[in-house]
């Protein structure tokens, strides 16, 4: 079975085309975005999603979110003793999704369609596929989240549309693209992005904002300050997501820590935050900019601009964008699910799914690939290390271009093409790929051509292709760097690991969800309000003791109406 | 079936003006194919579908006269349209082959043009503080080399503020405007425009753009200035690590031994390499002599800090050139070839504080004589007016405005012509005639040391001196650094004669003199020769009259 996955910095979500139209799948707790967030305990326990989540507050050191953002990085993290890559826990996030698709249909997927922001480069986007292998999914396709979206906007009512702009502020991505639809072919003109901008760095605006004002209750400052760090990080982060959720609604929120017993508040005014974002802000402009450029469309000709991404509910990023655009967005697809749903639809038109027969999508390749030169100025000086471009950016894949190149020095015995992706004139900015050397036959300078061709297709792979017509010399090479030699032994090695942990048997996960999410509030409170969550714990883990599953259930329902009512009360 | 041409065969239509029909019959024929498998008939449909839109709209503008004509203008901010970069689309002027400085600017263009009448008040506040913006960088509508007063910054940064406020508020087209325009303006009229880009910057985050493929020319000058002034901060600083050696290099006058063993030769190589390299307008900071001196010192042992062999070891190169290099390098603005210390573009950057302008003068007055004053010398050579600002601010260090061009002229035999060459040896002559009257002074006038040689002139040596100066600018020399020095040159047979006469000297003396710089004749040597040859100066060659 083939699915489609949004595998979200915050939230992920899976869906799937069934009866004609894309659908949504919940997760074991019933709802339809898991958490991207993992977290461990010594001997291996495991908890993904929600239950991970609460555990950010009481057990941050074991738990992992954000992971996204290391994609592609060789950075690793260490829970409760247990080293994992950012693949390990995206992988943990898709199988997670991968058992709640096998419980609503009873059949396991084994292939997938998983997004990605439009905006992230090779390497981030193999991460990606490496992380789908080791959950045990045969990845299909990637596709752009902002494309994904816009098969969701596009094929809602089917009709056709003049070019419009998707513009989706993730947790920790940022993309634009331009969007155009026509008798059933849905074109993207243009992608840009910022792979490093999104939810997460206004939490951390939110963050910088409050800590002078915590800072004046000294007492309370200072047990904030004899927290260990990543408590402090956690609490303070979590802190300001809920904040931040609050100013959407109101012009102003508390931002609320508990430490050791104390509680410690700082009023934060839309205002306040709206200037602290201010830099933020700036960078939501030159990605929009970049791709009305390279599309040649002006802000006029865009028919709609449409919001996708958890982010854009901020009423900060709606007021800049009416700014930017003169009008106001449209907001009628779900910014949370548009993704999921998108991926569905592709995951239907791979599989021939009914009624999108006559759907085709066209895509871009969002940066530009090329190759590392040198040359020689008028001086006779050299100058290494010069991106020469290949493929532009924004060219519509799949697409295949030919780049001719001489020799530079005499008697030059061999070519080496070091292949890059990125948008700098000095390549060592750019991202590189891989490596190709042919060998040449000797003769003076420049008189040794060299053909390079770059054939990029539609699910994202470069093909390069080096010939020398003097000796009729051709190499290939389907592009590999280091991490994807080693990446057959690593998913292995990966899936042992993973499979050591050992994850909550579904018909608990329920159970284990809520124990988490009690102790998460028993933390954030202080007083009687305590008092009540402990009192409820305790009764709900003597009914699991019992073993009854009735017993169960309602100790069950009645701490989660607890815990319902004491949200709805407060601002955690 | 007709006989179709591209696109409408590729197509499978026949030839319409109608883009509904292009684009179902796009559909059809992208949907009986598949991509992958085909990646030139792709590329194919998308070149007779875009071809055949284009075709139509073609037709369309005929039908429509010329009606939407006007679509591309920019409301609201008409005027700002004194430049070629502000269209919205159109970044494809790296083609001419680099940025042109030449203001394009003329005020009785602009004067002609009139706002258009649905301005906001917000866009009249940005219209107003446009202009005054332009009034401070185009003072008297004219361009200018010369630094901004305190009060025109202050004008300008606040105009400047006021256009940023707009920029914050308005939608993106009008923000894009606005920030070409600026960037376009502040290129243009660099180096007066220094004190402005950093500001700019902030708002417009100039910097995010730079070493990009699509870098805008303009910013591409500005960013690069911008880093360099950036660096010229920094390397003020004395915790930079290059701080010795840049307060190495800009003291006047050659490096002595003590210098040598103070100053780390790694890092000044380092920083001399690394500036040329970035930030080729700074070296304009650096004392000429110095800087020559400590490159003279190096050459030999310092191997690797040549660029030259760089990476090229013969039979292993894995290095290439690009064809279309070439055509990138043109693109690119010249890249390489623009941004040369020799360009004229590059005088460094503005000083806003130091000496006030009569202390300048008075300074400059005292060097080229009574009638020249600062303006004088930045109409005469801008370039090195620029230095001259820095050299009277650093008097103290320079032994005074008078030592700091005396040491100056000195370093301009290498490129000057005959008349030049023999106005500096007249120079020459005036000194050592002075110097000559108290012992030590005249090896001091040879290495070209005026710091520690306070040379008394009486008032028409003075007046000689100033005339001489003064040709000097005149003739743009004055901001040349160089350079080379010593080197063997034969004196002619009739002048060796002749000064044997004049001097009194005896021939064996004479050329005991000419081979040890230390001979107690030496200066009255070196003085008789310049008094001979300049008697005749055509007789000799331009070479020998470099070596005076």
């Amino acid at each position: 079975m083939l699915v489609g996955i949004d595998l979200g910095t915050t939230n992920s979500a899976v869906a799937l085309w069934r009866d004609g139209a894309p659908q949504l799948v919940p997760n074991v707790l019933g709802r339809e975005l898991t958490p991207s967030a993992v977290s461990l305990a010594k001997g291996g326990e495991t908890w993904v999603g929600q239950a991970a989540l609460d555990r950010m507050a009481t057990h941050p050191a074991d738990t992992a979110t954000s992971f996204k953002r290391m994609m592609g990085t060789a950075s690793t993290v260490t829970l409760a003793g247990t080293t994992l890559t950012p693949e390990d826990l995206s992988a943990m996030v898709l199988r997670s999704l991968a058992d709640d698709v096998e419980a609503a249909t009873g059949e396991r997927p084994t292939e997938a369609v998983i997004t990605v922001p439009a905006y992230f480069n090779e390497r981030q986007r193999r991460a990606t596929r490496r992380a789908g292998e080791i959950a045990g999914l045969e990845v299909k396709r990637l596709i752009n989240e902002p494309t994904a979206a816009a098969l969701a906007f596009g094929l809602a009512d089917r009709g056709d549309r003049e070019p419009f702009l998707v513009f989706d502020l993730g947790g920790g991505t940022f993309d634009v693209s331009i969007v155009e639809m026509f008798d059933g072919i849905v074109e993207v003109r243009a992608s840009a992005g910022d792979n490093r901008l999104g939810g997460d760095d206004f939490d951390e605006v939110l963050v910088k904002l409050v800590e002078p004002l915590l800072a004046k209750d000294q007492a309370a400052a200072d047990a904030l300050a004899r927290l260990p760090a990543d408590r402090r990080r956690a609490l303070l982060t979590l802190a300001a997501e809920r904040t931040r959720r609050a100013l959407s609604t109101s012009e102003e929120a508390d931002f609320t820590v508990v430490a050791e017993d104390t509680s410690l508040t700082a009023r934060v005014t839309t205002d306040a935050f709206e200037e602290a974002a201010g830099g933020l802000i700036k960078r939501l402009r030159d990605p929009v900019i970049r791709a009305l450029r390279d599309s040649h469309i002006d802000v006029k000709g865009l028919s709609d601009i449409v919001l996708v991404g958890g982010s854009t509910r901020m009423p900060v990023v709606r007021k800049a964008l009416t700014r930017m655009f003169g009008r106001f967005p449209n907001s009628t697809v779900h910014p949370d699910h548009a993704v999921a749903l998108g991926a569905a639809i592709q995951a239907g038109l791979l599989s021939g799914g009914d009624g999108l027969e006559e759907i085709r999508i066209t895509d871009v390749a969002p940066f530009t690939l090329g190759v590392s030169t040198s040359t020689r100025d008028a001086h006779g000086r050299f100058h290494d290390d010069i991106f020469a471009p290949i493929i532009e950016r924004n060219t519509p894949v799949p697409v295949s271009r030919m780049e001719r190149f001489v020799t530079l020095g005499d008697n030059q015995k061999q070519v080496t093409f070091a292949i890059y992706q990125g948008e700098a004139r000095d390549v060592k900015k750019n991202v590189k790929l891989g490596e190709l050397t042919v060998t040449v036959p000797p003769k003076p300078a420049g008189e040794v051509g060299v053909e390079v061709r770059f054939t990029y297709d539609t699910s994202g792979l470069l093909d390069v292709d080096v010939n020398v017509p003097l000796t009729g010399l051709t190499r290939n090479l389907v592009i590999v760097d280091e991490e994807d030699r080693r990446s057959k032994k690593d998913i292995t090695e990966s899936r042992k690991r993973l499979e050591k942990l050992k994850v909550h048997p579904r018909d608990e996960a329920v159970n284990v969800a809520l124990l988490a999410r009690a102790e998460r509030a028993y933390e954030g409170f202080t007083g009687p309000v305590r008092d009540v969550i402990g009192q409820g714990l305790t009764e709900f883990q003597g009914a699991l003791d019992k073993q009854d599953p009735r017993i169960i259930a309602d100790a069950r329902d009645g701490l989660t109406r607890l815990l319902d009512e004491i949200d709805a009360q407060s601002p955690l | 079936m007709t006989r179709r041409s591209f696109p409408w065969s590729r197509l499978g239509i026949d030839p319409t003006s109608d883009t509904a029909a292009i684009r179902k019959a796009y559909a059809d024929v992208l949907r009986s194919i598949n991509p992958d498998e085909d990646i030139a008939g792709f590329a194919d449909l998308r070149r007779a579908r875009d071809q055949a839109l284009w075709l139509a709209s073609q037709g369309a503008r005929e039908d429509n006269g010329a009606e939407d004509e006007d679509e591309g203008e920019l409301h609201g901010l008409g005027t700002l349209d004194h430049g070629p970069d502000l269209a919205w689309d159109d970044d494809d002027d790296d083609e001419d082959g680099g940025w042109d400085i030449a203001p394009a600017f003329t005020p009785g263009e602009r004067t002609a043009s009139t706002a258009p009448p649905e301005l906001t008040e917000a866009q009249q506040r940005a219209q107003e503080a446009w202009d005054q913006l332009i009034w401070v960088l185009y003072p008297g509508g004219e361009p200018s080399d010369s630094a901004v007063s305190q009060r025109e910054f202050g004008i300008g940064l606040t105009a400047l503020g006021v256009l940023i406020d707009r920029a914050e508020e308005a939608d993106l087209e009008e923000h894009d405007a606005l920030d070409g325009a600026l960037a376009d303006l502040f290129a243009r009229t660099w180096p007066r425009s220094a004190p402005f880009v950093e500001p700019a910057n902030e708002a417009f985050r100039w910097l995010d753009e730079s070493g990009s493929l699509e870098e805008r020319p303009a910013l591409r000058f500005l960013n690069q200035r911008l880093k360099g002034m950036r660096f010229h901060d920094k390397v003020q600083q004395p915790d930079h690590p290059l701080h010795k050696a840049w307060a190495e290099l800009s003291r006047p006058g050659r490096a002595g031994m003590m210098d040598r063993l103070r100053v780390n030769r790694l890092d000044v190589h380092k920083l001399l390499l690394g500036l040329r390299e970035r930030y080729p307008e700074l070296e304009s900071y650096l004392d000429p002599q110095r800087v020559a001196s400590w490159e003279g010192a190096g050459a030999g042992t310092a191997e690797g800090f040549s660029n030259a062999g760089r990476g090229f070891s013969g039979s292993v190169l894995f290095v290439i050139l690009f064809f279309a290099l070439i055509r990138a390098m043109v693109a690119l603005g010249g890249a390489a070839d623009g941004d040369s210390p020799t360009d004229r573009n590059l005088p460094p950057p503005v000083v806003i504080d130091g000496p006030s302008a009569a202390e300048i003068d008075a300074a400059v007055k005292s060097v080229f004589g009574p009638e020249t004053d600062m303006a004088a010398v930045r109409a005469a050579d801008p370039v090195f007016a620029d230095q001259l600002v820095l050299g009277i601010k650093n008097a103290e260090d320079n032994g005074g405005p008078n030592a700091y061009v005396r040491n100056r002229a000195l370093g301009v035999a290498d490129i000057a012509k005959f008349e030049e060459l023999v106005a500096l040896g007249e120079l020459k002559k005036l000194w050592l005639s002075v110097a000559i009257k108290s012992p030590g002074q005249c090896k001091n006038v040879m290495v070209g040391d005026f710091r520690s040689l306070p040379l008394v002139l009486d008032k028409s040596q003075s007046a000689r001196e100033q005339q001489l100066m003064r040709r000097l600018l005149d003739a743009k020399l004055l901001n040349h650094r160089s350079s080379k020095r010593g080197g063997s040159f034969s004196i002619p047979g009739w002048a060796i004669e002749r000064m044997i006469k004049k001097g009194g000297l005896g021939i064996d003396e004479l050329s005991a003199a000419l081979k040890n710089p230390d001979h107690p004749k030496r200066c009255l040597v070196d003085l008789t020769m310049a008094e001979v040859i300049l008697a005749e100066p055509g007789r000799v060659s331009a070479d020998v009259l470099r070596a005076l």
